[in-house]
């Protein structure tokens, strides 16, 4: 079962290593020479021993020395190259990978994002992706190819004097016996360091989130004792590792050791009784790390493609993760286009909504109707539903119930790209790329060009800072808008919205108060777009909520009260208590 | 070199251990050269008279035995004895850096995000600790097997470890301009990693824009120019690992074909023996293990101090002195004898120009009750802050007593003012343990089950799973916006104080648990002051005095009744409310 679910991994892996084969082809071509010339060496040892230097004639050493020389050289070549191509198909391999997880995850729905952290998908397009080619050249490679040079070697050595590789032989259980021991009782510690340490970095988490309420408290003491317990246990299972991966290490040479003298005690008397010769013990000698190390290492590439398989894995769930796409023909979309190009009215109808199946309704049947040229003002507390009434009509979430018609076209039928240019959002969390003022406003989108640029940022009032700045249009956003104040930020966002040139705006204003004079240049801006176009706003400025035609105050995905803004506040509901709670001011000449 | 010095005093807390150490790595390695000549003194006799010398063979071959598991021993303990200490100032500066996070303020965390801190603490303490552990151990058995092998080679023959020094020396030279290089390689690709995450961040951020505008093709462009650099980056590496790296691993096969002509010349003209050759052969590996170690650690120390450098970013941070002169018990049991005194209160926001306090005075004196209203960013919140000293604040504006909120500890203040912010924060943990959370230097302390009843929660917390044993958080139960406030609350009253500040707390009760709430808080008194910021009028009318805050001044204050006649907006709201609550 494991292992079939390895395979169908891997499978994707190999389906990206496919284009390149070549590089792959011409690194295996060199494992041939590698295997051959890593077993010419001790061949090569074991001749000049025996035949010039025992034999004590020095015809022909120079000859054997340059062979060496050629023998070394060629296995130097067949491993640079074999790594240097393979390694190079592994790093073409990520980066087509990359893009094409990059290009799915532009294409997951809302709901990915509501319940994934921004940090684990990049996880998965970074850290993953690094541990599978990180673990792909070193554990990968190393152990085909070691494994490949550990058996030619065996045969060699069987070959040249059975007996002597089965004393060699002899000790290979052990040593893998030994290691496999230690590595299990190394496991069990590892992962419960790995437990320990995830418990008290959460717990770090949660006290620098919750530092304001420590410092409060005043429970540093309380909180550092119990992070002193985490780091207790932790150095505790960590000394037990260091002891066992101090053994581990110390063990194994040690044996290497040990079987160099027994293969002299056991070749001695094959010696004396010529079976063997000297140089064919000291070349054994001299190949028995090259045996051993493998067998060491074996456990610790066998956890590297472990790792690689863990990302392979991972990165899967990006894989399985469905995706939005609307399949839809261009005829279609001149269509919708067409039909759509000017907005005439938009109709709500018992439209209901829930985030998640099992979850609780957030609209409850919400019926509106607005007209070109109409400003509607959505209110009310949090988690009344009216965000989530602009996240539909953007279909940033589908599947509502009832029925939503733009120009009597119901909306889920209406493809998103034509729905970008009927609408423009401006968001209530401003988000700006790392770019250029100009490409902020922008975006890159077709036909908005330097002057349409200024033009939307002249529009809302914010040319005239932008003129201030050293580079103007020029200027480079860092940090998501950390070198501008929010408020000049809610402008250049605000200009991004204008500039796609939409009938309607969605505006959902921000709640972050801005410095005054950035305040009035918004307050300035709103009141430009409430007189010129179709305006649907979430709104928590007063002078916002009094430009709409129709303010529609929510409650629990309910419509309670609507009206203008005199309609309501003489209902002295909850339209008047939200009111008095931003402006007392606002109330007070009502009651008067 | 300012670095190491921050280091020395962790390090010399385990002098003994690091002592220990180097006589055990020395030893580890005066047994890894001495085995060669065992294994020399055995196979020359393979060679000559060995019937005469059966037992002399036996005796140098359990020799090599014994030897060999001795070594193995050895060098396990001055692993072991290097490790340690490098998991103890790991340990120590764990916990160092808690403690400091904890008593750094509020400017210090608005500044340095949450995930920087937990690399700080897991990643970087981290490299400091391969370095302290497995960075010193090779250092020290880099030098002996450096010192050590050349020794034993020359004893045999001194011309023979001159040529063995030729490519020693030639491929240190180009190991250490690789590892050099590819230092800086693996630097500038870390770098481009950075950039190409930093840009999915923004780019995952940002989704909905992206989406909404319908720039993916522009996104896929800017990721794959960023992903192309770090391919290159990657080959670049690729190439130096693949062509100049491996050279270090073949010094050995090197060193022995020099071994074998130069040595194999000097045999046939017998200034040397089987023997001996091959214990050169042997003494080859040694001598070239170092140098295949040697690019780990330079890499060892490399992320080392860079770890160590964002360690200092933290420990070397100043905390408020005064947060560590407390008062003695008595008198710190005594604070708030006078109550609070607030004297032209006037604050702004260090990063702003706008005044949010201004000129603020009030008293609060023991027994007292008072009440805050004003609608949003008229500065309640912030007044509050300031009272427990949560925000830096100029001295003489506060006084608690007759000592400046400013001079006193942090905890000494608060152990007199508890504050329940908007925001309650709870920890992923047992209900009981949230209630009792910050108590425990207290002695004093109320019944866990007596304020679950004052805090309405007694009733609820029956029906959860395990009861007051319950996990809340992320791990347990999700509770509603009402039970935190309320659960926050019972933690609040749990042990006493002298002023209980309320901020807003009660937003999301209805009002009949709030008038509940409200009757608990006063009755049972457990503080002997209260300020409560609040909405509502309901709240208000039972206070002693009423603050109205506008644009971060006091605009009004008297009672109820008072206010009732006197404050035109005192009254719209009170009439507001009532017709509210009518209707409710």
């Amino acid at each position: 079962m494991k292992y079939s679910m390895d395979w169908q991994l891997l499978s994707r892996f190999l389906g990206y290593l496919k284009p390149h084969q070549k590089l792959v082809f011409v690194g295996i071509l060199a494992v041939p020479f590698s295997i051959l010339s890593s077993v010419l060496l001790p061949w090569l040892i074991i001749r000049i021993i025996d035949d010039k230097l025992m034999a004590g004639t020095i015809d022909g050493l120079d000859w054997m020395i340059l062979g060496l020389c050629a023998v070394l050289m060629v296995n130097y070549a067949a491993d640079a190259i074999y790594t240097f191509f393979l390694q190079k198909a592994g790093q073409l391999t990520i980066l087509d990978l990359r893009m094409d997880m990059f290009h799915r995850v532009l294409k997951f729905p809302r709901s990915y994002y509501d319940k994934t952290p921004v940090g684990v998908t990049l996880t998965r397009l970074t850290s993953d992706l690094e541990a599978i080619g990180e673990s792909f050249a070193m554990g990968v490679l190393n152990m085909i190819k070691d494994t490949l040079i550990t058996l030619a070697l065996l045969i060699f050595l069987f070959s040249v004097s059975w007996k002597l590789t089965l004393v060699v032989l002899l000790v290979v259980p052990p040593v893998y016996f030994i290691t496999q021991f230690i590595r299990k009782r190394l496991r069990v510690v590892y992962n419960r360091a790995r437990v320990i340490l995830s418990r008290s970095t959460g717990f770090l988490q949660e006290c620098l989130n919750g530092i304001k309420t420590i410092q409060l408290y005043s429970a540093e003491e309380e909180v550092e004792s119990k992070y002193e317990q985490f780091t207790d246990q932790f150095f505790k299972a960590q000394t037990l590792s260091n002891l066992y991966d101090a053994a581990l290490f110390s063990i194994v040479s040690g044996i290497t050791t040990i079987t160099i003298g027994l293969m002299i005690w056991y070749g001695a008397g094959e010696v004396l009784a010529g079976w063997i010769s000297l140089g064919i013990l000291i070349g054994f000698i001299n190949t028995l790390d090259k045996i051993f190390i493998p067998i060491r290492d074996f456990t610790s590439q066998i956890a590297d493609i472990q790792r690689a398989l863990a990302g392979i894995e991972h990165i899967e769930e990006l894989f399985e993760q469905a995706l939005e796409e609307e399949q839809i023909s261009p005829e279609d979309v001149a269509w919708f286009e067409n039909h759509l190009s000017q907005f005439e009215n938009l109709e709500f109808e018992n439209v209901k909504f829930k985030y998640k199946d099992d979850g609780p309704d957030v609209l409850r049947g919400i019926s509106f109707t607005m007209k070109k040229g109409d400003q509607i003002a959505l209110v009310g507390s949090t988690g009344s539903g009216k965000s989530t009434i602009l996240r539909i009509l953007t279909k940033t979430y589908s599947n509502y119930q009832g029925s939503i018609k733009i120009n009597g076209i119901e909306l889920s039928r209406i493809p998103k790209k034509v729905l970008e240019k009927l609408f423009s959002l401006m968001q209530q969390e401003v988000f700006l790329f790392d770019e250029s003022l100009s490409f902020n406003i922008s975006l890159g989108r077709e036909g908005i060009d330097q002057k349409d640029v200024a033009a939307a940022a002249r529009y809302v009032y914010a040319h005239e800072f932008i003129e201030t700045l050293p580079e103007q249009y020029d200027f480079m956003v860092r940090d998501n808008g950390s070198n501008l104040s929010s408020g000049q930020a809610q402008l250049i966002s605000f200009a991004r919205a204008i500039a796609g040139g939409s009938e309607i705006i969605m505006l959902d204003e921000a709640t972050s108060s801005v410095d005054s004079v950035t305040e009035h240049l918004i307050q300035k801006a709103i009141d430009r777009v409430f007189q010129e176009k179709t305006v649907i706003a979430i709104a928590h400025r007063l002078s916002t909520i009094q430009h709409s035609d129709q303010i529609l105050v929510l409650e629990h995905g309910v419509i309670k009260e609507r009206g203008s803004h005199q309609q309501l506040l003489k209902m002295r509901g909850i339209y008047a208590n939200l009111v008095q709670e931003l402006d007392p001011l606002a109330i007070k000449e009502e009651v008067a | 070199m300012k670095n190491y010095r921050f280091l020395f005093p962790y390090l010399a807390r385990h002098k003994i251990s690091y002592a220990l150490g180097v006589v055990f790595i020395f030893l580890t390695n005066w047994l890894a050269v001495t085995i060669p000549y065992h294994i020399q003194v055995a196979i020359d006799l393979l060679t000559d008279h060995l019937e005469e010398n059966q037992d002399f063979l036996i005796e140098n071959i359990a020799i090599v035995i014994i030897l060999a598991v001795l070594m193995s021993g050895v060098r396990t303990l001055s692993r072991v004895l290097f490790f340690n200490p490098g998991r103890a100032i790991e340990r120590l500066l764990k916990n160092e850096i808690f403690s400091k996070l904890n008593h750094l303020q509020k400017d210090f965390h608005d500044h340095h995000a949450t995930g920087t801190l937990i690399s700080i603490a897991n990643n970087d303490i981290n490299s400091v600790r391969r370095m302290v552990g497995m960075g010193v151990l090779q250092v020290f058995n880099i030098f002996f097997a450096l010192s050590l092998t050349p020794l034993k080679m020359w004893e045999i023959s001194p011309s023979l470890t001159l040529y063995c020094a030729i490519p020693v020396i030639v491929t240190f030279l180009i190991a250490y301009r690789s590892v050099h290089y590819l230092r800086l390689l693996v630097r500038k690709r870390m770098v481009d990693l950075q950039s190409l995450s930093a840009r999915v961040v923004g780019f995952l951020s940002g989704i909905d824009v992206i989406k909404g505008h319908q720039i993916q093709g522009w996104a896929l462009r800017e990721i794959e120019k960023e992903s192309r650099e770090l391919l290159e980056r990657s080959l670049q590496i690729s190439k130096i690992r693949s062509f100049l790296m491996p050279i270090l691993g073949y010094t050995e096969q090197i060193l022995k074909v020099i071994i074998l002509s130069v040595g194999g010349v000097y045999l046939l003209k017998q200034e040397l023996s089987i023997g001996e050759v091959t214990a050169f052969l042997a003494y080859a590996t040694l001598l070239s293990l170092p140098f295949v170690l040697m690019g780990r650690i330079i890499s060892i120390f490399q992320t080392g101090i860079v770890g160590l450098k964002s360690i200092r970013r933290i420990l070397d941070q100043n905390t408020p002195p005064q947060d560590f002169i407390h008062l003695e018990i008595p008198k710190r049991e005594a604070l708030f004898q006078k109550g609070i005194v607030v004297k032209n209160l006037s604050f702004r926001y260090p990063d702003s120009t706008e005044m949010v306090l201004k000129n603020i005075s009030f008293t609060i004196r023991p027994g007292q009750k008072i009440g805050i209203l004003g609608k949003i960013g008229s500065g309640k919140s912030t007044l509050v802050n300031c009272l427990n000293h949560y925000l830096e604040l100029e001295k003489g504006q506060i006084l608690i007593d007759d000592h400046d909120v400013t001079e006193l500890s942090r905890k000494d203040l608060r152990s007199a003012i508890r504050t329940l912010t908007q925001d309650p924060f709870l920890f992923s943990d047992t209900v009981v343990q949230n209630i009792k959370f910050g108590s425990a230097h207290l002695e004093k302390h109320a019944l866990v089950e007596e304020v679950l009843f004052q805090s309405h929660l007694a009733e609820e917390v029956k029906m959860f799973p395990a009861r007051q044993e319950t996990l809340v958080g992320e791990q347990g139960i999700l509770l509603s916006g009402g039970q935190k406030q309320r659960l926050s609350l019972a933690r609040a009253m749990y042990t006493p104080c002298k002023l209980l500040i309320l901020d807003n707390v009660l937003s999301a009760v209805d009002y009949e648990t709030e008038r509940f709430l409200l009757q608990q808080i006063f009755e049972k008194m457990q503080a002997q002051s209260i300020l409560i910021v609040s909405h509502r009028v309901s709240v208000l009318e039972q206070v002693d005095q009423i603050l109205i805050l506008d644009q971060g001044e006091i605009t009004e204050r008297g009672s109820h009744e008072e206010l009732l006649t006197r404050s035109k907006y005192y009254r719209s709201t009170w009439d507001l409310q009532q017709k509210r609550g009518e209707v409710a």
